[in-house]
């Protein structure tokens, strides 16, 4: 649970509401895909991994 | 998940094979003198239109199926007996009728407290209103309950100075101020109603299942009494299950959200649900209209699950009581639906989301896309060619345009499966089932409420089509919506205004038979059923707004909902108070300046809110008000007037 039950305890009857506990939402970005990431990404799944597979083409190297 | 991919790929197959037979089809007709420009466009239109009524066949196919081999639509870990959890519930108001607000509260409140170890719930109303009188009504109703139920009811009330993105501000100014409070939050419509029992579950299920971040519970339409609204009733509750399965049958952890009675948890909400604006002006930049379905989309690209809980019950709202109050809704859905052409391109958002935001985006362009394909053909077949004389040798050859007609009355059957279809799949099941056949008033009528459903819908559909293909054509070109609040009592709508909003369906429809009947006589049957809705817009319109109608096919067992039939304590109680509240003033905001206990409560409500931003305005409201009283006040005047704290503590 997260809420903050302490809160409601400072409730003061007259209030309308409970006291606030005030935290910023961040807007969130809804940038659209742009076809060079799209190209990006089509080539990244196309190649099987090629990042993953350079360390261990150097340890080859190295044995 | 791993059950639900090959669900997806079978009903893409048979939607995309449907649409790939009907094209086809359509494609052999029109090979038969090769295909011209017009041709291709109407093929093109047809193809795009095929697809999308496949695919809301196949989508009630499989809610039909799911429901008939009981597979789980809801797989979620069971509730836990208790919980401690903090729940708010949200009703955001916007200028609404405040004994309908405060009654669906008191309503909920005791079908919570008939619950036994229900969990904590508070709540909230948070109001936009503009309106002064509405602004007032709202603060003096929520003494009023406040006095009746004590501080313990923790019923609170919040009024927004400035309505900064409208609804979806709304919460999130919630949010920001008291969500670190809560765990989850219930967010209802001004119409909607949930049942203690319902608001329980859904809550336990959130505790029991940690990583869902947002349960629907898909809200059955009840409570309105004109025949309009009757026949929206009946069609979602006869329909609605097997869409809503199918929907949850194929959609698994990636559902939507429609915007109210869903649970959602809070902290994932803060974290990923902060819309931002839109680049570029409205109608398609600025505030995100039609924020739910964005929210949804967000909640996902994090990784947080969506449910529908198409089982649940005990979640209602009620339906426009006209027509024309339902197509004005739709102005503000369309541009909201529409504004998500900005959105479904996002980064980072999973398929499933994009699916959602196109079909919603679907359901208004279709409008204009059908109406294209209808004049396209038209023009079309005036070019057809006189048919040509049957050789009466050794060769018979048939007139060109008789097989046209055996292959377009293929087409047009195979398009009536597939509108229709869904219906009587929904009929089928739901008469297998004696309690609903029963709580839907019998065989009978059910089978009479169907057809009646299929016939209002059908004269219907053109009427709609031409007004939302105005909405889209006039938001492409950048006419914006306001924001205004809706009409949801029932009333018969006078003649002349229904006649002044759709004489041009009417005259429209007039035209298109005059020029058909002139042109092309023999295809003229083909578009009865399409403009007979447009020859009777007006009254259609005014007949089905009648709540004397809507109370004579009651009488009948026409149309009839279960919660008519079976009673639903929780709507029962909201419409018994609604019906028994009785308005405290006719202009209650002028109780603020003439009533010291109304002016000191207001003042306490007020405290902390902005002062208006510009002094000389006030200044000159207050003017006006001494120099020739409260009367002399534009609306605009009060809410200066009423927002300013010091002015009106020297009263």
């Amino acid at each position: 649970m997260d809420s903050q039950s302490r809160a409601f305890e400072a409730d003061a009857a007259p209030l309308n509401t409970p006291l606030p506990c005030p935290r910023r939402m961040v807007p969130q970005s809804l940038a659209p895909v742009t076809p060079g990431r799209l190209l990006l990404k089509l080539l990244l799944a196309l190649t099987p991994a090629p990042l993953e597979r350079v360390p261990a083409v150097i340890k080859r190297r190295r044995g | 998940m791993a059950e639900i991919l090959p669900r997806r790929w079978l009903y893409l197959f048979l939607v995309l094979a449907s649409t790939v037979a009907g094209v086809t089809r359509m494609v052999g007709v029109f090979q038969m003198d090769g295909i011209t420009w017009r041709e291709g466009t109407i093929l093109g239109l047809f193809a795009i239109l095929f697809a999308w009524i496949a695919s809301s066949f196949w989508l009630v196919v499989f809610g039909a199926f799911a429901r008939w081999t009981k597979v789980d639509l809801l797989p979620l870990k069971p509730p836990a007996e208790t919980s401690a959890a903090r729940t708010a519930i949200l009703l955001p108001v916007y200028n609404e009728d405040v004994g309908r607000v405060f009654s669906a509260i008191r309503a909920i409140r005791e079908s919570v407290a008939r619950e036994p170890a229900s969990p904590d719930f508070d709540f909230y109303v948070l109001s936009d209103s503009t309106n002064p009188a509405s602004w007032v009504a709202e603060e003096l109703e929520w003494q009023k309950i406040k006095r009746e139920l004590g501080d313990a009811a923790h019923i609170y009330y919040r009024h927004r100075a400035r309505n900064i993105a409208r609804k979806a501000g709304n919460i999130q100014d919630f949010c920001e101020n008291w969500g670190q409070l809560y765990d989850y939050m219930v967010i209802l419509d001004a119409d909607s109603l949930m049942t203690g029992k319902t608001l329980g579950h859904l809550v336990g299920l959130m505790d029991s299942n940690p990583r869902t971040a947002l349960i629907q519970a898909p809200p059955q339409l009840v409570g309105r009494h004109s025949l309009f609204a009757r026949i929206q009733q009946f069609a979602s509750s006869a329909y609605g299950p097997l869409f809503s399965a199918g929907l949850a049958f194929l959609q698994g952890p990636d559902g939507n959200y429609w915007g109210h009675n869903a649970i959602i948890r809070v902290h994932a909400f803060m974290q990923h649900c902060g819309l931002p604006k839109l680049p570029g002006k409205p109608p398609f930049g600025g505030e995100i209209m039609s924020h739910d379905f964005v929210e949804a989309a967000l909640l996902r690209r994090a990784g947080w699950d969506i449910w529908m809980a198409p089982d649940i019950g005990g979640s209602f709202e009620e339906p426009p009581p006209t027509l024309m109050d339902y197509l004005i809704r739709d102005r503000r859905w369309c541009q909201g639906n529409l504004q998500h052409l900005r959105v479904v391109f996002a980064r980072g958002l999973a398929l499933p989301s994009r699916l959602h935001l196109a079909m919603g985006i679907m359901s208004y362009v279709s409008s204009p896309l059908w109406l294209l394909l209808l004049v396209v053909s038209v023009v079309e077949m005036l070019s057809f060619p006189a048919p040509p004389a049957i050789p009466y040798g050794l060769v018979p050859v048939l007139p060109l345009t008789v097989s046209y007609a055996a292959q377009l009355g293929i087409l047009v059957a195979a398009m009536v499966v597939l509108l229709y279809g869904p219906k009587l799949l929904a009929v089928i099941a739901l008469l297998e089932d004696p309690d609903a056949t029963r709580a839907h008033g019998g065989i009978g009528a059910v089978v009479m409420s169907a057809l009646g459903e299929a016939i209002f819908s059908t004269l219907m559909a053109p009427i709609v089509m031409l007004q939302h293909s105005w909405y889209v054509v006039t938001i492409i070109l950048g006419m914006a919506t306001g924001w205004n609040a809706q009409t949801r009592s029932d009333r018969a709508l006078p003649l002349d205004l229904v006649a002044r909003k759709f004489a041009p369906h009417m005259l429209i429809g007039v035209a298109a038979s005059v020029l058909l009947y002139l042109y092309v006589p023999v295809d003229f049957g083909w578009f009865v059923p399409l403009l007979a809705g447009l020859w009777l817009a007006i009254p259609i319109v005014v007949l089905s707004s009648s709540p004397l109608l809507g109370r004579l096919a009651r009488e009948d067992d026409l149309f009839l909902v279960p919660s008519e039939t079976w009673g639903s304590k929780v709507v029962a109680r909201a419409h018994a108070l609604a019906a028994a509240h009785q308005d405290l003033s006719a202009e209650p905001q002028r109780l603020v300046l003439e009533d010291p206990a109304v002016r000191e409560l207001h003042l306490t409500l007020l405290n902390g809110a902005p002062a208006p931003a510009d002094p000389l305005q006030v200044w000159s409201a207050w003017e006006r008000m001494r120099r020739r009283g409260p009367a002399a006040l534009s609306a605009s005047d009060w809410t200066l007037v009423l927002s300013d704290a010091e002015g009106l503590k020297t009263l």
